[in-house]
């Protein structure tokens, strides 16, 4: 089985993406998720951050992961959530794993653009062919817009 | 042969003089009707209006968009209502009589005849123009006893280009027309792209260029963006260069009435080595993971300024465009310090030297979108190179 939709991807990610766990985020403290935020660089089909009280230094520091939705377009997807990786701590595309075959080929540009790359399967199934590190967003600016989105949620 | 510099102004037109009275960025100015108003254009320094160039922009005769409609001799508003029969019978002959008048009491450096947009490949093409635009102001000329020398300003389509036959009728009207000597040429491509990545259509406008040119023409090449440097290999008169997007790509759409809602472009910054420009958003990306990333940003006086915490980056910003202007044009100052097949060369090394850079931001794990990567350059690669099979130049 297939997803014949983008949305019918994004819908199952939601439901299934363990984004709590990889976030680390504590069970009953309110993680931030939405999907299609604007005002960044490029549209996040779903964003997910939390944000620890205080880190040593006292700044909060926030954990965000960014997620592109494809079908099957896993360049298109790439670069797309390269952009992300401006605001976001780690960003991943997500496709649909019957048709991620060319996209697991090519894992090592994933690997050396420290993208993660996540097949998903109807049934809410996943496998994560590369796991990015988490890394300071690259453009500051856009890394405190997306502080003061989750702020003001 | 040397060609100049100049700066195809619009909106904001104030900063490309600036920019070539404080930075020698340019030999002159094309300037817009659309975006100043005839009395403003009349106050400018004559020594700015001695080297500038009048562009009349009747393109849509019929909608005198922006401030087109405060001079007398747009069509729209010197026949009250602009359609082609009635014009073409009533009052091109004023028009052309008021333009030529206005340009020569400017004192600019060409004379302009103006054009009318056409889509396509119409049959009507030549005697369109002849009859509103070409006739009547030849005539004006004889009439006013010009002296100054006379471009005909022409828009080329995509398709124009790319049909042999066509192409060549319009090099054979062109070079046809008496007491001509030159022309203001701008080329619509057919794609929207933030750079021109057609090889085919470059390639085409390099050789309609060259025979211009081989015809003893002036050749000035209107709304061009970095793709100046490519088509420098086929010799022109002067290139352009321009301030926001619209000055640095004919796009007919911007003269229209209603071209609904703008939105703004994201900051971009002119790397001259890339041959591009790259979205703001990337540069964290480039300085963190190329080697020597920081390096590969042009420093100047306008980098420094941008480069400082506090900017607040924004397209609207002066900076942005004063940089591209500097590092352009110094890449086109030496370029033209070059000819013939020595120019196809440096050129060819230019090309050369951004894709590499372009392979290493690849390497290290940047993945630039098509707006902002080396997309464009293997279509310049293969434009110039089959130029210059073409000129003997490779083999």
């Amino acid at each position: 089985m297939h997803f014949s939709t983008e949305q019918e991807l994004v819908e199952t990610a939601i439901r299934h993406l363990p984004l709590r766990r990889w976030l680390k985020a504590p069970d009953g403290t309110p993680v931030f998720q939405q999907t299609e935020v604007q005002g960044l660089f490029g549209i996040p089909d779903l964003l997910a951050a939390f944000a620890p009280a205080t880190n040593r230094r006292n700044k909060p520091q926030l954990r965000s992961i960014a997620f592109e939705m494809k079908l099957s377009d896993w360049r298109r997807g790439l670069m797309q959530a390269f952009r992300y990786r401006s605001f976001a701590s780690t960003s991943f595309l997500v496709i649909d794993d019957s048709r991620s075959k060319p996209a697991v080929a090519n894992a090592d540009r994933f690997k050396r653009a420290n993208i993660g790359l996540i097949g998903l399967n109807a049934e809410g199934r996943f496998r994560v062919y590369v796991r990015p590190q988490r890394e300071a967003p690259f453009a500051p600016h856009l890394e405190n817009a997306l502080n003061e989105i989750v702020k003001s949620s | 042969l040397s060609f100049e510099i100049y700066h195809q102004a619009g909106f904001r037109y104030q900063w490309n003089l600036q920019s070539i009275a404080d930075d020698s960025t340019g030999d002159g100015v094309i300037i817009g009707a659309r975006s100043i108003e005839k009395e403003k254009l009349a106050a400018l320094p004559s020594e700015v209006r001695a080297k500038a160039i009048f562009d009349p922009q009747f393109f849509i005769p019929s909608v005198p968009k922006g401030k087109l409609a405060t001079y007398d001799f747009f069509p729209d508003v010197a026949a009250d209502g602009f359609t082609s029969s009635d014009y073409a019978n009533e009052s091109a002959g004023i028009s052309a009589a008021a333009c030529l008048a206005f340009q020569i009491a400017q004192g600019f450096r060409f004379i302009v005849i103006p054009t009318r947009y056409m889509a396509g490949m119409p049959s009507n093409y030549i005697a369109t123009q002849d009859e509103l635009f070409v006739g009547p102001f030849l005539e004006a000329c004889s009439e006013q006893r010009v002296e100054t020398p006379v471009l005909l300003q022409a828009v080329l389509t995509e398709n124009m280009l790319k049909d042999s036959d066509y192409s060549a009728d319009l090099l054979n009207w062109i070079t046809g027309i008496r007491g001509l000597s030159g022309v203001y040429l701008l080329a619509e491509a057919g794609s929207t792209t933030k750079q021109l990545k057609d090889a085919d259509f470059l390639y085409r406008l390099l050789t309609f260029t060259s025979a211009l040119r081989q015809n003893d023409m002036v050749v000035v090449l209107g709304y061009l963006n970095t793709e100046s440097v490519a088509l420098s290999v086929a010799e022109p008169s002067i290139v352009t260069m321009g301030l926001y997007e619209n000055t640095r790509a004919f796009r007919i759409r911007t003269f229209e009435d209603n071209q609904g809602e703008q939105r703004g472009p994201s900051p971009r910054l002119y790397i001259s080595k890339c041959l591009q420009w790259i979205d703001r958003n990337y540069h964290g990306a480039i300085e963190r993971r190329l080697p020597g990333g920081r390096s590969l940003f042009d420093q100047n006086k306008y980098q420094a300024l941008m480069f400082q915490p506090t900017f607040k980056w924004h397209f609207t910003k002066p900076e942005l465009y004063k940089h591209h202007f500097l590092e352009l044009s110094r890449q086109l100052r030496r370029i033209s310090d070059y000819q013939g097949k020595e120019r196809y060369d440096y050129v060819k090394t230019m090309i050369e030297g951004a894709i590499a850079t372009f392979t290493q931001m690849e390497d290290a794990g940047i993945v630039l979108d098509k707006d902002n990567d080396g997309s464009h350059l293997s279509a310049w690669l293969t434009a110039i190179n089959e130029f210059a099979q073409d000129k003997g130049w490779r083999s």
